[in-house]
């Protein structure tokens, strides 16, 4: 079969077989440019994401964390007041507990994502 | 040895496995988001629950306070104020009204999930990823690649057509040949190209869906501790609420200080029921998410 297509070969087509492997050539260039501009891409958009995901679970993490320890000494406070008829102690506590819910940490969710596209954001635990 | 048709045709083939397994990795984190998200509907059941459970003894804070007919009282160290005490009475109003019904009359799961989610702004257990599987634009795009290569045209290497022709009538003529070679050969190149964009695509779909799910964990930690503190302030109220026994002589001494002060100045312990049941209405009244204004 090769002899026979190699006898079919002939001067006039050798232009086209020219034309046919740059052709060839270039657009598999080509799409490998393409190829690497859609994984810079893709890693840039991925290191974003991955990057506020890392901040949300550590910082939401140790911030309810803490939040659940002022909260816990907070009722210990507070069952002592009661028992001890201790009014400004208990008030005390319980405006503490009430400070601590009413202070949302998700509200930080927008905060986070202007702050991270600052250069040099760190974040301190 | 590699066989030049051949070889295009199996990079078309490669590229479209690879998506495959691609989709079926974003298909398996999103199920698990979507799990995780029906554990966190149970957290905020469950933040309904303790709300619902709060109302009775609210109310029977409220009537006892009521009982010792305090008003304002400015001048002793014990304030009560009469519009904390209506805000109390409310509660009970506040909650039907998010539940869409009587409390009275028992609640469906769906009426307590309602309470619980108070303050949420979209419905937890939809996932919200930006990137839809069903809009990458690659697996459309790859299943037409390979169907042009298995007998449409092959408009990619512009000899698509005469070269398919020509496999098939047996006459190897030079152009034919290179039309058949360069065009499988282009025809894979750009089938891995799609493929990389397809896989590029579900890859960020999938960071997008573990960032949702770490946002989830955070809203699932706020859920969980407004219903303790809501359960531990409820077990406070009960608690302040419990009659003690106050032997004779604090009885007289309390009397006496009614009768010669002649101001209704409430009890030690009805201020107490008061502080609590105060702070439990307000954590009650307390959104999951800070965007809605407390009620």
């Amino acid at each position: 079969m090769v002899s026979q297509i190699v006898a079919n070969l002939g001067a006039a087509a050798a232009p086209t077989l020219i034309q046919s492997i740059a052709n060839y050539m270039a657009t598999v260039e080509s799409e490998e440019t393409k190829r690497q501009e859609i994984w810079a891409h893709h890693d840039a958009i991925v290191h974003a994401l991955n990057q506020e995901r890392d901040v949300i679970l550590a910082y939401f993490n140790h911030a309810f964390a803490e939040r659940r320890l002022v909260i816990e000494q907070c009722f210990d406070v507070v069952d002592k007041s009661m028992h001890a008829n201790d009014h400004e102690g208990l008030s005390l506590a319980l405006s503490t507990i009430l400070g601590v819910i009413h202070d949302n940490p998700l509200k930080d969710f927008e905060t986070f994502k202007r702050r991270m596209s600052e250069p040099g954001f760190e974040i301190v635990l | 040895m590699k066989i030049p048709v051949w070889n295009g045709i199996r990079k078309t083939i490669d590229a479209k496995n690879r998506v495959k397994e691609a989709e079926a990795d974003y298909r398996y984190r999103h199920a698990h988001y979507v799990a995780f998200a029906d554990l966190v509907q149970v957290d905020v059941y469950e933040l309904g629950q303790a709300r619902v459970s709060a109302l009775p003894a609210l109310e029977q804070a409220s009537q006892i306070i009521g009982k010792a007919r305090m008003g304002d009282h400015d001048n002793t160290p014990y304030q009560i104020s009469t519009n904390e005490l209506t805000k109390i009475e409310q509660q009970n109003a506040k909650l039907t009204a998010l539940a869409g019904g009587s409390l009275a009359s028992g609640l469906t799961v769906g009426a307590v999930s309602a309470i619980g989610a108070y303050g949420i702004a979209g419905a937890v257990g939809v996932a919200s990823t930006g990137t839809a599987i069903a809009s990458l634009s690659g697996a459309a795009a790859t299943n037409a690649t390979l169907a042009a290569l298995g007998g449409g045209a092959l408009a990619a290497g512009g000899m698509g057509m005469a070269g398919g022709a020509a496999l098939l009538s047996g006459i190897f003529t030079l152009p034919a040949l290179a039309g058949i070679v360069v065009g499988a050969e282009v025809i894979g190149s750009r089938a891995e190209k799609k493929a990389d964009n397809d896989i590029a695509n579900i890859s960020i779909a999938n960071a997008e869906v573990d960032l949702e799910m770490a946002k989830l964990k955070a809203m699932q930690l706020r859920v969980r501790e407004l219903r303790a503190t809501t359960i531990k302030l409820t077990e406070s109220l009960y608690e302040a609420m419990r009659p003690r026994k106050i032997n004779w002589f604090m009885r007289i001494i309390s009397a006496l200080k009614r009768l010669f002060t002649r101001k209704q100045a409430p009890d030690e312990r009805i201020y107490q029921i008061y502080l609590i049941a105060k702070s439990l209405s307000s954590v009650i009244d307390e959104p999951v998410e800070p965007q809605q204004e407390r009620a």
